[in-house]
């Protein structure tokens, strides 16, 4: 099996991606999909359509039936499981549609979490700060959150300031792949495109490449690729 | 090193973080420890101060009959033997090589329907029970004539103190004749021993052939009363007992000295293993123990049950918390890790705080149980049983714990995280 990637180009790169739950009609059947290194992607798609299992799957937390799953040159199918979450630790930086923080710790030892969990991160994240301390306080200044805040638990802070500390973890130790499921549905209509605006120059500066799903089709133009789900799926005329 | 320590503290602020039902889960997993263990230490304490209401006695000793029969007189004072052992026999047996002591008891006598047994000095310094306890009397012996110490029970229950004048009946029933001409004063009381010694009255054999001089066949003989301080004129030693309890020099000559007891010649006499006669016994007599058994097995059950749901309950709050760790990184070990953390700091914080709270309502209530009931619950370090018990509990709280860890692993991010509450 080859485990390096003929194109080094690529954050990640889908081949004849077959998923169905066990025993359902298939769920994604992604002939190709590749996303360039640093290349920012918005994929529409209502909910039911995949999308979070799309990202699980480039996530390495449940594997395919069929296909490939390259991400950052690597092959998914050659890593062992723990491997695999050690890889997804380093390599990519998750945003979820809520309930994204642990409520019992503050909003900095929230973002400073992947540094605890992961080596490759906290060294990055060293090597760009000087300390994981110093990136932090750094992340969270540029996503407008100010000092005051960095004590609070979790439980404590609004749903704009959750997702930006949220927005703060994912990109602390500038992993080079951002996911990010449905992170605006939580927020205010006129928040939404702060928001993005805010992930989208933070990732740009971290070098990252960024994946969002989202049903909000108005958020799309911000982004340099726009795709539906629906386009995802193979042509009726392939299919017969 | 580093990721075990990060996970400890993680562990900790996110159990901290939901102390309210995690103290709910500990208070369930003390109260099934107390009752689970608690039951168990009732059940086999039931069992041994039943049979080993005596202890150290290695044959008992009466006229030739049945061997519950004897074990019931000779040990529970309860009925009467069909005959008794005359005190010719008596000195032959105590006479024997291999007998260390003999205590002969003789019965018949009663006192508000608790047995009365005559005895002489060797009761005292020989009587055992339950793992070797001798008892500790409270004031005088009953060496005196006319003088009587009572078990616990019957002080307690018959409101006595020493001084107080008793007057004892011949037989147990309603309507037997008493010796009221020849009161006894209270000496000593017995303190609680929870066995028979609790229900009886004690005299010596002297005293209970004095009040009987005047006595034959079971009445007094009319016209012909015997003031008290008179009875010493008359020969006071007795002339039979009821049983002899015998204790050997050398334990492993015990069937021989049986053998040898039984196939005397003269008086036909039956001696018993008192051990193996209990166990028999209570065989017959302990439903109620086997009962408490079945209970104890259903409690031990629920408790598990119950533990397991709860544990699981409080686990299924945390998918979400553990999905998020998934998706930094966190390894079905870490996870796995995370959870095994919780979940046997929770049992064992359980089992330990309900140990103590068990031992310290032991040490608390046991002397006032055996007070108030004569039910002996004391203080021993586990047995075989309970530390199954134990260990059972344990395994509970490891399994409702790994269940969700599991769950949470291989379950995708979207069923932990984007889930709408």
């Amino acid at each position: 099996m080859v485990i390096e990637n003929p194109s080094q180009d690529y954050a990640v790169n889908l081949k004849n991606l077959l998923f169905h739950w066990p025993g359902q009609a298939p769920l994604l059947n992604i002939e190709s999909l590749a996303i360039a290194k640093g290349e920012s992607l918005f994929i529409a798609g209502h909910s039911g359509s995949g999308k979070s299992t799309l990202l699980n799957l480039i996530g390495g937390l449940i594997a395919p039936v069929k296909g490939e799953i390259w991400v950052e040159g690597v092959n998914l199918k050659a890593l062992s499981g723990p491997a695999r979450d050690r890889f997804r630790g380093d390599r990519v930086g998750f945003i979820f549609q809520s309930f994204n923080l642990l409520p019992y710790l503050s909003a900095q030892d929230n973002v400073a979490l992947p540094a605890k969990l992961s080596a490759y991160r906290r060294d990055r994240a060293k090597e760009a700060f000087g300390s994981v301390a110093a990136a932090v306080e750094s992340l969270m200044t540029s996503l407008d959150l100010s000092p005051d805040l960095w004590t609070r638990p979790a439980f404590r802070l609004s749903v704009g300031q959750r997702q930006r500390v949220a927005a703060a973890r994912a990109l602390l130790g500038r992993p080079p792949l951002i996911m990010a499921d449905e992170p605006t549905s939580s927020l205010d209509a006129d928040r939404r495109g702060a928001f993005v605006d805010l992930l989208l120059k933070e990732s740009q500066k971290a070098g990252a490449s960024v994946l969002f799903v989202s049903h909000e089709v108005a958020l799309a133009d911000r982004f340099g690729a726009y795709l539906t789900m629906e386009s995802l799926r193979p042509s009726p005329k392939e299919e017969a | 090193m580093s990721r075990l320590k990060t996970l400890l503290a993680l562990a900790a602020r996110s159990a901290f973080n939901r102390r309210g039902s995690l103290s709910l889960v500990t208070v369930a997993i003390i109260l099934s420890t107390i009752l689970l263990v608690g039951l168990e230490r009732l059940r086999t304490q039931v069992r041994e101060s039943f049979t080993q209401s005596v202890y150290g006695i290695d044959l008992l000793v009466g006229a030739r009959g049945g061997h519950a029969q004897l074990v019931l007189y000779a040990i529970f004072h309860l009925g009467g033997a069909t005959n008794n052992v005359s005190w010719a026999k008596v000195e032959e047996t105590v006479a024997l090589p291999e007998v260390a002591f003999a205590i002969p008891l003789s019965m018949g006598d009663y006192h508000r329907g608790f047995p009365v047994v005559a005895t002489d000095d060797n009761f005292l310094a020989h009587y055992r029970y339950r793992k070797n306890q001798g008892l500790k009397l409270n004031g005088q012996t009953f060496t005196e004539l006319f003088t009587v110490v009572l078990g616990a029970e019957v002080a307690r229950r018959l409101n006595y103190a020493k001084g107080d004048q008793i007057v004892l009946s011949h037989g147990g029933g309603d309507h037997s004749r008493v010796h009221d001409d020849k009161p006894f004063t209270v000496v000593g009381i017995f303190e609680p021993t929870g066995s028979p010694v609790d229900r009886s009255l004690y005299i010596s054999l002297e005293s209970m052939e004095a009040i009987h001089v005047d006595w034959r066949g079971g009445a007094p003989i009319p016209g012909f009363a015997v003031k008290p301080q008179d009875v010493k004129k008359f020969n006071l030693r007795p002339k039979s007992v009821t049983a002899l309890l015998v204790g050997l020099k050398n334990r492993r000559l015990i069937f021989q000295t049986q053998a040898k007891i039984q196939n005397a010649s003269g008086e036909a006499l039956s001696a018993v293993l008192p051990g193996v006669a209990l166990d028999q016994l209570f065989q017959l007599l302990g439903g109620g123990e086997r009962v408490l058994f079945l209970v104890s097995i259903l409690v031990t059950l629920t408790g598990l049950l119950g533990l397991t749901a709860t544990i699981l309950a409080s686990l299924s709050e945390r998918r979400r918390e553990l999905a998020i760790l998934r998706s930094l990184g966190a390894s079905l070990r870490d996870v796995v890790t995370l959870v095994t953390l919780e979940s046997l700091g929770l049992t064992l914080t359980g089992l330990v705080l309900g140990l103590a709270i068990l031992a310290g309502l032991i040490a608390f209530a046991g002397p006032f149980l055996l007070y108030r009931f004569g039910a002996v619950l004391e203080l021993s370090p586990p047995t075989t049983r309970e530390g199954l018990i134990l260990g059972g509990i344990l395994l509970a709280g490891l399994i409702a714990g790994l269940g969700p860890a599991l769950k949470a692993y291989f379950f995708s991010l979207s069923d932990g995280l984007n889930r709408q509450v």
